[in-house]
């Protein structure tokens, strides 16, 4: 099974080479891929100097824009599944082994969602996130009739045939792709299964839900899921 | 409306049916464009040039002031237009987005195969004893 392990990048000059070294410490066959989203700093000398791949968009386009382009190197690159993880440092390496054990456990899955409520029970994202997350929680429990307990993480690992779609020209959301793309991925009947990962807080620097921006982010999430429920049911989700 | 009010905006019209042509012209407006400003000014035309038109339909309108229909008609228009520009943004967006991928991901490739053409001049040079053609070419 031939794994990308990629990390979108913007800006993350001061955590990027602690998430790097970390992963590579980390015993796994995976290759490492930063997709650097056109940061105004050091991020793709630290990322080249870490000896990983790296990818770099010629301007900043979104977080979303930056996984697609990791989908679009691993659909043409022949991988066969794609873990995305975050560059701030708030992902654990251990917790990989736990999405990787649980897709070489369930072939049939297409994407393994790593939940941090199913984890650590006294997890505490913030009373503001937490409103936020038992909203989209309900969102797609009305739609799908699956109960998903961590619709925002960014800890996932998705197979080729999901990745490969997604790759597609207009397919994939440009800056938030998390309760939206699940709810797309439900209705598309395809498999999902979420594992238990811990959590940590960003390392430094500032996060893309910092300021007003969780507003946006809430509006902008719901009007991309109107969109997805009315593209899968034109096209029948396929 | 007096008759020097129309040849005013009459005037006014061609000025700006002349600036959108010189626009196309120098292509900084498309054809499509062009055909929806002619529209907009060929409809500002006929009110000119028939203005109890005007009237006519604002009576068929139960429009008691006939000017207002004429400013609705107008923002309606311009509205249309806008909406019309935000579709055009937003797939230039998605589309430029497209190219910044393609474009990060070939300079990667582009990168990688530079590098790859390094290492295996370096292994021709181990294997033969001596430089390449390419390493002579380059130190000559």
């Amino acid at each position: 099974m031939k794994t990308l392990i990629a990390i979108p990048a913007y800006n993350e000059s001061k955590n990027i080479a602690d998430v790097l070294h970390a992963l590579k410490s980390f015993r796994t066959s995976a290759d490492i891929l930063v997709v650097n989203d056109g940061s105004l700093d050091d991020t793709e000398a630290i990322a080249l100097a870490c000896g990983v791949e790296v990818v770099s968009h010629p301007c900043n386009m979104g977080y979303g824009a930056a996984l697609q382009t990791a989908y679009q190197y691993a659909t043409v690159n022949g991988y066969d599944e794609v873990i995305q993880f975050d560059s701030d440092g708030q992902h654990n390496v251990a917790d990989l082994s736990v999405l990787i054990a649980a897709s070489a456990e369930e072939q049939s899955l297409d994407v393994v969602l790593g939940s941090r409520f199913l984890g650590d029970r006294s997890f505490d994202p913030g009373s503001g996130k937490k409103q936020v997350i038992w909203f989209f929680r309900t969102v797609i429990w009305l739609l799908t009739r699956q109960r998903i307990t961590d619709p925002t993480s960014g800890l996932r690992l998705i197979r080729r045939r999901v990745f490969s779609h997604y790759a597609g020209f207009n397919r994939f959301p440009n800056d938030f792709p998390d309760a939206d793309v699940i709810v797309d991925v439900l209705l598309r009947r395809w498999q999902i299964r979420e594992v238990p990962i811990s959590n940590t807080r960003r390392l430094q620097g500032r996060s893309m839900h910092a300021g007003l921006r969780p507003l946006v982010y809430v509006f902008k999430v719901i009007l991309s899921i109107f969109v997805v429920v009315m593209n899968v049911r034109r096209d029948g989700g396929r | 409306m007096s008759v020097g009010l129309r040849l005013t905006i009459l005037g006014i019209g061609a000025v700006f049916f002349i600036l959108v042509y010189g626009l196309l012209i120098k292509k900084k407006v498309s054809e499509r464009l062009t055909l929806l400003w002619s529209f907009v000014a060929l409809v500002a035309f006929i009110f000119v040039l028939f203005p109890r038109l005007l009237n006519r339909l604002a009576n068929w309108a139960d429009v008691s002031y006939p000017p207002a229909l004429l400013f609705l008609v107008t923002i309606l228009l311009l509205m249309l237009l806008v909406m019309y520009q935000s579709t055009q943004i937003s797939v230039m967006d998605q589309r430029l987005r497209e190219v910044g991928r393609a474009v990060a991901l070939l300079r990667h490739e582009v990168t990688r195969l530079r590098n790859l053409s390094v290492l295996d001049n370096h292994l021709q040079i181990n294997v033969n004893g001596g430089p390449t053609d390419r390493e002579t070419e380059f130190t000559e």
